[in-house]
C-alpha cells in the first residue's frame, strides 16, 4: 500500500513538472513567493496569505519554500488574540488564546529560517498576560543572535512587558558573550505608563549592537552613544503621548553625531517650552542624507532649525506634512514655509517632493524652486493623524507651469474624502491639459492613483481612467468606499 | 536598427532603443560595437519575442532601472500594483505568461519580469492550496503520510 502511494506520488510529481508554472526555475518561483503579502492579520494572516499555503500545494513548492530560509524570517507577535471567550456546546463559556498557535508557528519559522536574519515584532504588549508573553519570548530567545530587526511596542500600559522582553534579551546576550549580535534595525515605542529602567535597558542594548544601522524611537529621547550614532544610516524621532519634546539643542547634538545618515524622519516632535534656539553655531553637514521626512503638526523651532542649519548636498527625496493651522499661527507658518522654500532652493539634488496639507501658495513656491524635480507625490499611504480631517488630505493640484522635467505624479493616501478627491482628479486632468500648452515642459510619463475614491458612477469613472490611460502610464488602484 | 533571430529562425528588425530594453542585448551591442550581424536568441521563440518587443516598444522612452534602484528595493515595501497598459498587455494564456517571464529573465528585462511575476503573485493571493492547484493545473502529489504531516503542521493555523 505504501509502495503504491509512493508510486502514485511519483506519477503526480512527473505530471506536475508539465504544468506551465513549473517550467519556471527555482529562483523565479521563490521571487514570486516573496511578492505575496506579508501576514498582517494574526493567525488568520498566516493561514490565508502566508507561505504556509504555498508549502501545502505540491512537493516541489513545499521543498522550495522549506529550503528558503528568508521566507520564514518574520516572526510577528502582533495582533495576538491573547484571550477570547467562546461558548461551548453546553453553554458554558471557555477561554482560548492564540498563544499555542503562535508559539507553534514561531517554532516552525525558527526551524525553517535556517541561518537567515530574523525580523521579530512584539506589538500591543499590554494586552498580554505576562506569563503568556514570557512563554512567547522564550520561544524566540534561543535564536537571539539572529535577530536582525526588532519592533517593540508596549502601547498604553505595556511598560513592564516591554522591559521584560528587553531584559530577557539582554540577559541572554550577557550569558553568551561570544555570540555576535546581528541586530541592524530597532523600532521602539515608549510605553505610556513608563517604567523605571527602560532607557537604561535601551542604552545597554544599543552598546551591544555594533551592526545597528536603523533606529526608530517613538516617545523616547536618548543620549546616543557616539559609536552608535556614527554608524546609523536611518534615524526616526517620533512623538508619542506627549513624550519626545526635544529642543533644537538636543537635535543639534544628535545630528552632529549621526554623520552617516541617509534617511531622517521627524514626526510630531514638539519642543520643550522656553527653548527657541534656532541657529546652530555652525552648519550641520549631512553629506550622505538622501531622504528627509518632516511630518509636524504645528510650526515650531525644530523645523526652522533644520531648514536654517542643516546642509544636505545629496538629498533626493523630501517629504513634508502639515496639519491644521490656526489663524494665530499663520505668520509663524508662513515664515517657516518660506524658510523651507529657501532650504529647497539651496538643494538642487532633490528629485522627489512628497507633500500633504501644504497650502497651495507654499506648494507653488516650493515647486518653483525645484526645476529639476522628477516625481511629485501627494499623501503618505495609511498615515493620518486624528487632527487631520478628510478634506485636509485632499490632493491640491499644482500650477501647470512648474517643474518642467516632472515625469511622474503619484497620489498615495487612504485617508480622505472620496468624492472631493474625484473632482480633484478632474482638476489634475485640467492640469495636464494646461501643461501641454507650455512648450518648455516635458510631458508627464506616469500617474499612479492609490487613494480612497468615491465612485461617481461607472461611466464617469471609466471615462476619467481612460483619459489618463490613453496619455500616460497609469496605475489605477483606487480604494472604493466598500473597501474602507 | 538591430536584427534579432529567434530559436525558430525568425528575424525581427527593431530600433536599437527598443532592443536595448534588454540588458543582455544592450551589453552584446556594446561589446560588439556597430555591426550588421544578427543577434541569435536561442531561448526565445518568435511568438514570445513578438510580445516582448511590444512591451519594449511601449516602454522605450522610460529611464532604465539603475543597479542602485534595484539594490534599494525594500522587500517589505514591494507592491503588486501593475500599470493599466501592462495589465492589458499581460492578459494572455498561462502558457504565454510563463514564456514571457522566462524570456524576460533570459533577456534581463527587469520591469517586464516584475510585471509577469506580480501577475502570478496576484493570481495566487488569497487562494487555498486546492484553488491554487486547480488554477495552475497541478495535482496533489503528496503521499497520505506527507498529507498527514502537513495537516499536523498547520492545525494551529486553522481558524478556531
Amino acid at each position: 500500500m505504501t509502495q503504491l502511494s509512493v508510486s502514485l506520488g511519483n506519477v503526480h510529481e512527473q505530471f506536475n513538472r508539465l504544468a506551465p508554472i513549473n517550467r519556471l526555475p527555482n529562483e523565479l518561483l521563490i521571487y514570486i513567493f516573496t511578492l505575496l503579502p506579508i501576514p498582517s492579520y494574526g493567525l488568520r494572516g498566516y493561514r490565508v496569505l502566508g507561505i504556509i499555503v504555498i508549502s501545502s500545494v505540491c512537493q516541489r513548492w513545499r521543498q522550495l519554500v522549506i529550503r528558503t530560509g528568508s521566507l520564514w524570517s518574520m516572526i510577528d507577535f502582533r495582533r495576538w488574540r491573547w484571550q477570547k471567550y467562546v461558548a461551548s456546546n453546553d453553554g458554558i463559556y471557555e477561554t482560548i488564546s492564540d498563544v499555542d498557535g503562535f508559539s507553534h508557528i514561531a517554532r516552525m519559522c525558527l526551524a525553517r529560517s535556517n541561518n537567515s536574519g530574523l525580523d521579530i515584532a512584539f506589538d500591543a504588549l499590554y494586552l498580554a498576560p505576562l506569563e503568556l508573553l514570557s512563554a512567547a519570548v522564550e520561544v524566540v530567545l534561543p535564536a537571539f543572535s539572529r535577530w536582525e530587526m526588532l519592533t517593540l511596542d508596549g502601547c498604553t500600559h505595556g511598560g513592564l512587558h516591554v522591559l521584560h522582553v528587553l531584559s530577557r534579551f539582554l540577559d541572554t546576550c550577557f550569558s553568551n558573550p561570544a555570540q555576535q549580535l546581528r541586530l541592524r534595525s530597532l523600532r521602539l515605542t515608549r510605553p505610556r505608563d513608563g517604567v523605571r529602567g527602560f532607557e537604561g535597558a535601551i542604552l545597554a542594548l544599543l552598546v551591544l549592537a555594533p551592526s545597528l544601522r536603523s533606529l526608530e524611537l517613538k516617545g523616547i529621547k536618548l543620549a546616543l552613544p557616539a559609536s552608535v550614532a556614527q554608524s546609523l544610516t536611518h534615524l526616526s524621532l517620533e512623538h508619542y503621548y506627549g513624550h519626545t519634546n526635544i529642543t533644537p539643542t538636543d537635535l543639534d547634538i544628535i545630528l552632529r553625531q549621526c554623520t552617516r545618515l541617509r534617511s531622517l524622519k521627524i514626526e510630531q516632535v514638539g519642543i520643550r517650552a522656553g527653548v527657541l534656539l534656532e541657529n546652530a553655531p555652525t552648519q550641520i553637514l549631512l553629506p550622505d542624507l538622501e531622504d528627509m521626512y518632516i511630518l509636524q503638526p504645528t510650526p515650531n523651532a525644530i523645523q526652522m532649525f533644520i531648514y536654517q542649519n542643516v546642509v544636505t548636498p545629496s538629498l533626493q527625496n523630501f517629504a513634508i506634512l502639515f496639519t491644521k493651522t490656526w489663524a494665530v499661527e499663520y505668520v509663524a507658518q508662513s515664515r517657516l514655509l518660506d524658510a523651507m522654500v529657501t532650504f529647497l532652493a539651496s538643494t538642487p539634488s532633490i528629485e522627489t517632493f512628497r507633500y500633504a496639507r501644504l497650502p497651495l501658495v507654499h506648494l507653488s513656491n516650493a515647486l518653483r524652486v525645484l526645476p529639476q524635480l522628477r516625481t511629485l507625490i501627494f499623501g503618505f499611504g495609511d498615515l493620518g493623524w486624528p487632527a487631520i480631517s478628510d478634506l485636509e488630505m485632499t490632493f491640491e493640484v499644482p500650477p501647470p507651469d512648474v517643474c518642467p522635467q516632472l515625469s511622474e505624479i503619484r497620489i498615495d493616501t487612504t485617508i480622505g474624502n472620496g468624492i472631493v478627491r474625484f473632482y480633484k482628479l478632474v482638476g489634475l486632468r485640467r492640469f495636464l491639459e494646461d501643461r501641454s500648452a507650455f512648450s518648455a515642459v516635458t510631458p508627464l510619463r506616469a500617474l499612479s492613483v492609490r487613494c480612497y475614491l468615491e465612485s461617481l458612477g461607472q461611466a464617469s469613472d471609466d471615462e476619467l481612467k481612460e483619459w489618463f490611460s490613453s496619455r500616460l502610464d497609469l496605475v489605477w488602484a483606487p480604494i472604493m468606499s466598500q473597501d474602507v | 536598427m538591430v536584427n534579432l533571430v529567434t530559436s525558430d529562425n525568425e528575424s525581427f528588425t527593431v530600433e536599437k532603443a527598443v532592443a536595448s530594453r534588454s540588458v543582455l542585448i544592450k551589453n552584446m551591442l556594446e561589446d560588439v560595437g556597430e555591426s550588421d550581424q544578427p543577434i541569435p536568441l536561442p531561448n526565445v521563440t518568435a511568438s514570445v519575442l513578438k510580445k516582448v518587443l511590444e512591451y519594449c516598444d511601449h516602454h522605450k522612452n522610460e529611464p532604465m532601472p539603475t543597479s542602485e534602484d534595484l539594490a534599494a528595493e525594500d522587500t517589505r515595501k514591494r507592491t503588486t500594483d501593475i500599470g493599466e497598459w501592462d495589465q492589458k498587455f499581460i492578459q494572455v494564456d498561462q502558457e504565454m505568461l510563463f514564456e514571457i517571464i522566462l524570456a524576460a529573465n533570459y533577456l534581463d528585462i527587469k520591469p517586464l519580469l516584475d510585471v509577469g511575476c506580480k501577475t502570478v503573485a496576484n493570481m495566487i493571493k488569497g487562494k487555498t492550496p486546492e484553488e491554487i492547484r486547480k488554477l495552475f493545473n497541478i495535482v496533489n502529489d503528496f503521499t497520505p503520510e506527507e498529507e498527514a504531516q502537513i495537516k499536523k503542521e498547520n492545525e494551529w493555523a486553522e481558524d478556531r
